[in-house]
């Protein structure tokens, strides 16, 4: 086996939470990259707008993350140096990346990474999963990495097509403050960004409010011998 | 055996002695045998391919490109050949970057030949350095392409000239590249069949206080004014410009505005003639 | 010596689960597919639609890996409109069933993860199904199913369509669609990776119909 090829990822990002709202598509990640169980990059971004209707995020390996976004923004120059009034959708790339991502798949090489990639297409939301295989799903709200476990039922539970920005990001936040607690290689510094039919706005990071204090968080064990 | 050498040496001799006759009758160069590859000199030391190439160039419609105060313009004509043909259809300003384009004149395919390398360049550049190539690094880049044109026998040099506009760190930059391969910066330059008139009209301008649209008027008279009296030809002009307005990405001039100053430069020069 | 890799190498294979179902019944044939698509336990999608429309009378349906499933439905139907420009016309079932045969086995070597049902009308106007292995080897059935719930569907479909093992005097009159949606309701109830809901294809001489009902979510 050629010695380049991504075998297992080396600087790997967590969690990605994206939800459709009343007017867009809300995104968050946190901005931690980590060197196996090191919290070796605290503070970096990981989503990223390609043009200006589609923003992608992305959990798993980093550089392939940054390969990604150096492919989408060449497709994205390539498009607009046409001068012709037409760009490329979040549909379009999305299915352009799961061609890239499928083509690596197929040399045993992949792009390590879980991608969601959302946008406006016609004034409606579009909301696609992508992943390392090439495989490419459309959903009202996608979770990669540990919040496919942790976060999917909370989003099953509460999701509606017609959550105002501020209850998606109350929901979203929540997810985050769950992983934070449960997932290992989270962080509690977390960034949104959303997409609407103005264009793409990202917020500033911030860190989360948590509880520590908790009865159950002090005492390590049920057991009174190791309490 | 025999025969075809004596056949062949025949037909060479044949062929110089007609050489020879012709070079007698007309010392323009056409037939001296200099002519026929650009890897030969003539004996005033020039490259004729190169000459003619430069003549296919300066018979296209005029480009022209202004640095002005605020931004850069670029701009140029071209002949509408027929009725039947879908209107700007065919346009001779090409992006290469978001903030790299050139306008093209002459033998148009040619230009586009060009075109395709300098966006090859440019991705390239972007893929190895991560960031966008600088037109200055373009410009050369495609300059040289251009040049090795001229110097091998199976090749043909370009017909075209170009000239390229970018915004390198903030500073807007203006290039001609000839089909020679020679190239310069330049504050204001032109090209194409009116590039004497369209230079004279440039000298008068004051760049330094020029804005970005006013230039777009100012490119419309000078197109105006360049094309040749009297004959009805159809033409499209397209603009395009870099300027705060723009994101500093190079698109073309909204059509409403590059309509009006179109027409207003049209009725200036009529008042102007009707007033001398 | 052999230096041993310590580096596990990537897995390019993954079942990502679900059940595909047709029955072809005189000039009818009825092909259901369920909605759900899993990683392991965790569901990725619970409306995915693992049925794609090929001609005007034929549908292809595919289990196993969703990437190969796209992709290869992708191929086909490339492959197919290449077919029209060339001939005019649509392929007929037949075709559809070689070049689905030759696609997946020029995949021999590194095979398409899928299982696939071709289902369709052919030149006689009969429902006809297509049975399939991932690499290409295929069979004329009356009926078929296919994926991670073939072994609870199979026998029921082998009692209500073949009339297998029955003492009656029998044969098989029920409407195709409701046969292959009883048989899903019941497959849910069993196999995790079935359920959400079943699209069936209705494809007769008038057309195709789709119809989805609700199957388990849990």
């Amino acid at each position: 086996m050629a010695l380049n090829h991504t075998v297992d990822p080396i600087i790997v990002g967590a969690s990605v939470i994206a939800i459709k709202y009343a007017d867009g598509i809300l995104m968050c990640t946190d901005t931690l990259a980590s060197f196996g169980s090191m919290a070796r990059y605290k503070n970096i971004p990981r989503m990223a707008a390609i043009g200006n209707s589609t923003l992608i995020g992305a959990s798993g390996e980093y550089s392939d993350f940054q390969e990604i976004i150096r492919l989408l923004r060449e497709k994205e120059q390539e498009d607009f140096i046409q001068h012709d009034n037409i760009s490329l959708s979040a549909a379009h790339y999305a299915s352009y990346l799961s061609s890239i991502l499928y083509g690596k798949r197929n040399k045993g090489n992949p792009l390590y990474n879980s991608v969601a990639i959302a946008g406006i297409i016609n004034g409606q939301q579009y909301l696609a999963y992508l992943d390392l295989y090439g495989t490419h799903v459309l959903a009202d709200y996608v979770t990669t990495g540990f919040a496919a476990h942790l976060c999917k039922p909370l989003l099953g539970n509460d999701w509606r097509p017609d959550l105002t920005e501020s209850e998606a990001k109350q929901l979203v936040e929540g997810c985050m403050r769950t992983l934070w607690y449960r997932d290992a290689r989270a962080s509690n510094r977390i960034q949104f960004a959303k997409v609407t039919r103005e264009g793409i706005t990202f917020e500033d990071p911030y860190v989360l409010q948590s509880e520590w204090g908790y009865d159950s968080y002090k005492t390590y064990s049920l057991n009174p011998l190791y309490a | 055996m025999l025969f075809f050498i004596n056949f062949d040496t025949q037909r060479v001799t044949l062929d110089n002695l007609i050489r020879e006759f012709i070079f007698l009758l007309n010392m323009s160069g056409a037939g001296t045998g200099y002519d026929l590859s650009s890897t030969t000199y003539n004996p005033e030391g020039k490259v004729y391919q190169v000459e003619y190439a430069m003549k296919a160039a300066e018979s296209g419609g005029s480009i022209i490109g202004l640095k002005c105060k605020d931004g850069i313009v670029i701009g140029g004509e071209r002949n509408v050949l027929s009725k039947m043909l879908v209107q700007h259809s065919n346009k001779c300003i090409f992006g290469i970057t978001k903030n790299i384009g050139a306008v093209v004149t002459g033998v148009i395919p040619d230009g586009k030949a060009v075109i395709s390398r300098a966006r090859q360049e440019a991705t390239q550049y972007a893929e190895f350095y991560g960031k966008d190539i600088g037109s200055t690094v373009l410009a050369d880049r495609v300059a040289q392409y251009m040049y090795l044109f001229t110097l091998y026998g199976g090749l043909r040099p370009f017909g075209c000239s170009i000239i390229m506009a970018g915004i390198d760190d903030g500073t807007p930059k203006l290039f001609l590249i000839e089909p020679s391969g020679a190239y310069f910066e330049y504050f204001a330059c032109a090209s194409g069949k009116g590039n004497q008139v369209c230079k004279t009209e440039i000298d008068k301008l004051n760049l330094s206080e020029l804005t970005c649209r006013e230039a777009v008027y100012h490119i419309h008279k000078m197109l105006v004014k360049s094309r040749e009296e009297g004959q009805e030809k159809r033409y499209e002009v397209d603009i395009s410009w870099m300027n705060s307005e723009t994101n500093f990405f190079l698109v073309p001039v909204p059509v409403e505005f590059k309509d009006e100053m179109e027409r207003k430069a049209k009725d200036d020069i009529e008042s102007e003639e009707r007033g001398d | 010596m052999v230096k041993e890799s310590k580096q596990s190498q990537f897995n390019p294979y993954q079942n990502n689960g679900g059940t595909v179902a047709a029955v072809a019944l005189g000039g009818r044939v009825a092909v259901g597919g369920d909605t759900r698509i899993s990683v392991g336990y965790n569901i990725i999608s619970r409306n995915y639609c693992k049925i794609t429309q090929l001609t005007s009378k034929a549908v292809i349906a595919s289990s196993g890996m969703v990437t190969d499933a796209q992709n290869l439905h992708k191929l086909l139907l490339a492959r197919i409109t290449l077919y029209k420009h060339q001939h005019g016309t649509e392929p007929s079932l037949k075709a559809l069933s070689k070049l689905l045969s030759i696609t997946l086995y020029s995949r021999r070597f590194f095979p398409f993860y899928t299982f696939n049902l071709l289902a369709g009308l052919n030149e006689e106007g009969q429902g006809a199904v297509y049975g399939y292995d991932a690499i290409g080897s295929f069979d004329e059935l009356k009926y078929g199913v296919q994926g991670t719930g073939q072994e609870l569907c199979m026998s029921v479909l082998d009692n209500q369509c073949k009339g297998a093992n029955r003492t009656d005097d029998y044969t098989f009159t029920q409407d195709p669609v409701e046969l292959i949606r009883d048989v899903f309701t019941s497959c849910a109830e069993r196999d995790i990776y079935t359920g959400d809901a079943v699209t069936v294809w209705d494809i007769t001489a008038e057309g195709i119909q789709q119809t989805s009902i609700p199957l388990r979510r849990d």
